[in-house]
């Protein structure tokens, strides 16, 4: 018991102890035609392991297994897409166009299944909760849709003074963020969700928030980031923040900028919020992140029109349980000689 | 009514004109208002973008700059640093890991020793073009630890589509001279050459009826798309 005890610490000093920041990319793909706009979330890795990007009106998606690229489709005339999720049961995929369309596609048969009415402007920014959408548009509404009902419509909610930017619920779909380019955030209850009541609002922010994440191991924690002139949180011109789950720290992208930051992926320890590093590859600003669903590979799209993949949140602590119950031992303070 | 003297005669800027106009016509439909949309993959890959109306708030899609940001319409210059050089052909999601790397490498070492390297390219050039089948029969690897330097096959496609010649490069082994080099400079070699062999190809198809039609349908929506 000693032993097994002795040999597991001795693997979980030796992992920290070997976790470095990468270099460089794993995994360069080429990204022609990818707009460079910050008012698009065009990028998402589903739980199948398959990365949908939009590049300029086409809509594909890789897939990380057998590294397959399929189109899934091409928007007609000056229309593109603006935003994509993957649903989280991998069956659906949303996408938000400019021209203030919002579909809904089957992932299995690459068909439109049907389309979302209620925005009248462009949609950048969607956000499944179970089998709710939600999706935010330049029209400075939210719309919670239920996708199988005949009217989609849930209810529509008007807080932001401008487009809104970014969405993510919280990992228990109890309350959703929204960003928005009159550099607001908004935290709204999903049980009550009307324009005149939501949880919070918070206007630090100097710039535009298209960045948000809820924090994995805190519940109530949320990250943001906002556009260029920001200098709140440390983080300038952050388009894109994934937090790690395997080590407590977050990943944010960034665009323009007259700090060091520019174009660069930059890992932040928390809650100290001290930086482990930077990653400094991308030609120019980056715009999107999005995350594996094994937790450690990020992928970040660049207006250098690369995707450009990183081990970075790696590598896991295996056999968690088993790891806490060793905590629990060692706290325990058991002494080696008995 | 006599003519006042102290009227400047101001030669009319066609440009801004056409600007104030066109930002006019845009600003009237709200969906431009931040961005256009195929716009930007029209005019050669520069966001044409426009600031917001609302007042106050910023338009994310321009770079930080002193000059003025407000009311009016500027043609930023969002110019794409692309990391693959423009005669490269693009495919979607192609993996271009091992092409990055080289022409990063390439790039490293022409800061390095410029003249050194202008002696060594083609070396290689007397086994070109020797189409064969390549050890990997597939594009070029990702993972450049997979290419002997000896043998890199690199399978390339040009964007036009359905009817275009597959190139096959197949660089011999190297002589006992050019077993001096490094593989690197043996892999920047041979991107070299590929470049030389590719942009030959580009030209031979831009000369085809086809291909000129292709670029006057092109060159005829441009304009029509300014109106």
């Amino acid at each position: 018991m000693r032993e097994e005890e002795a040999v597991a610490f001795k693997n979980i000093s030796k992992k920290h102890h070997r976790r470095q920041m990468p270099k460089r990319e794993v995994r360069v793909l080429d990204a022609p035609h990818i707009v460079n706009d910050y008012y698009t979330n065009i990028l998402d890795w589903g739980k199948n392991n398959t990365l949908a990007v939009a590049l300029g009106s086409e809509m594909y998606l890789w897939n990380a297994n057998n590294r397959n690229v399929s189109k899934l489709f091409e928007a007609n005339g000056n229309d593109r897409p603006a935003s994509v999720a993957w649903s989280e049961n991998t069956k659906f995929i949303a996408v938000g166009f400019l021209h203030s369309k919002l579909q809904l596609w089957d992932a299995e048969t690459s068909k439109p299944i049907r389309d979302l009415e209620g925005h009248s402007k462009r949609v950048a920014a969607i956000a499944w909760n179970g089998q709710m959408l939600t999706s935010g548009s330049h029209d400075k509404s939210i719309i919670n849709h239920d996708v199988r009902a005949g009217r989609n419509v849930i209810c529509q909610v008007k807080g932001h003074r401008a487009e809104i930017c970014g969405l993510k619920w919280s990992r228990r779909g109890n309350m959703l963020s929204s960003g928005g380019n009159e550099n607001h955030i908004y935290v709204w209850d999903s049980s009550k969700m009307s324009s005149s009541s939501y949880l919070h609002c918070f206007k630090e922010h100097c710039a535009a928030v298209k960045a948000l994440a809820w924090c994995p191991y805190d519940s109530d924690v949320l990250a943001s980031g906002g556009g260029t002139e920001d200098k709140c949180i440390k983080l300038w011109n952050v388009c894109g923040l994934e937090w790690n789950r395997h080590h407590k720290e977050i990943l944010s992208g960034h665009g323009f900028s007259t700090s060091t930051q520019q174009n660069q992926l930059c890992l932040w320890r928390y809650p100290s919020m001290t930086k482990v590093g930077g990653l400094d590859r991308h030609a120019s600003r980056i715009l999107h992140l999005s995350q594996s669903p094994d937790g450690l590979t990020v992928v970040s799209a660049g207006a250098d029109e690369t995707l450009r993949f990183w081990d970075v949140f790696g590598p896991p602590i295996n056999d968690t349980p088993q790891i806490s119950n060793l905590d629990n031992l060692l706290s325990l303070k058991i002494s080696p000689i008995r | 009514m006599p003519e006042a003297r102290d009227r400047r005669v101001v030669p009319a800027d066609v440009a801004a004109i056409y600007t104030r106009r066109r930002a006019s016509v845009l600003f009237g439909s709200d969906i431009y208002n931040d961005s256009t949309g195929s716009g930007s993959t029209r005019f050669g890959g520069s966001g044409t973008l426009l600031v917001a109306r609302d007042i106050g708030v910023r338009n994310e899609n321009t770079p930080l700059s002193g000059a003025n940001r407000r009311g009016s319409r500027r043609r930023v210059s969002t110019t794409r640093r692309s990391a693959l050089p423009s005669w490269y052909p693009r495919t979607p999601l192609r993996e271009i890991t091992a092409v990055v790397r080289a022409i990063e490498r390439r790039r490293t070492r022409f800061g390095e020793n410029e003249g050194q390297q202008s002696g060594n390219l083609f070396h290689t050039d007397q086994h070109l073009p020797n189409p064969s089948v390549p050890a990997s029969g597939a594009q070029l690897e990702h993972n450049p630890s997979v290419i002997s330097p000896n043998q890199v096959s690199v399978k390339l496609r040009t964007p036009s589509g359905c009817k275009v010649p597959k190139i096959m490069l197949d660089i011999a082994t190297p002589t006992a001279e050019e077993s001096v080099l490094t593989p690197q400079k043996q892999l920047l070699n041979s991107i070299d050459t590929v470049e030389k062999v590719v942009k030959e190809e580009l030209l031979k198809l831009k000369r085809t009826p086809s291909a000129k039609k292709a670029e006057r349908d092109k060159r005829v929506r441009t304009l029509l798309s300014m109106r």
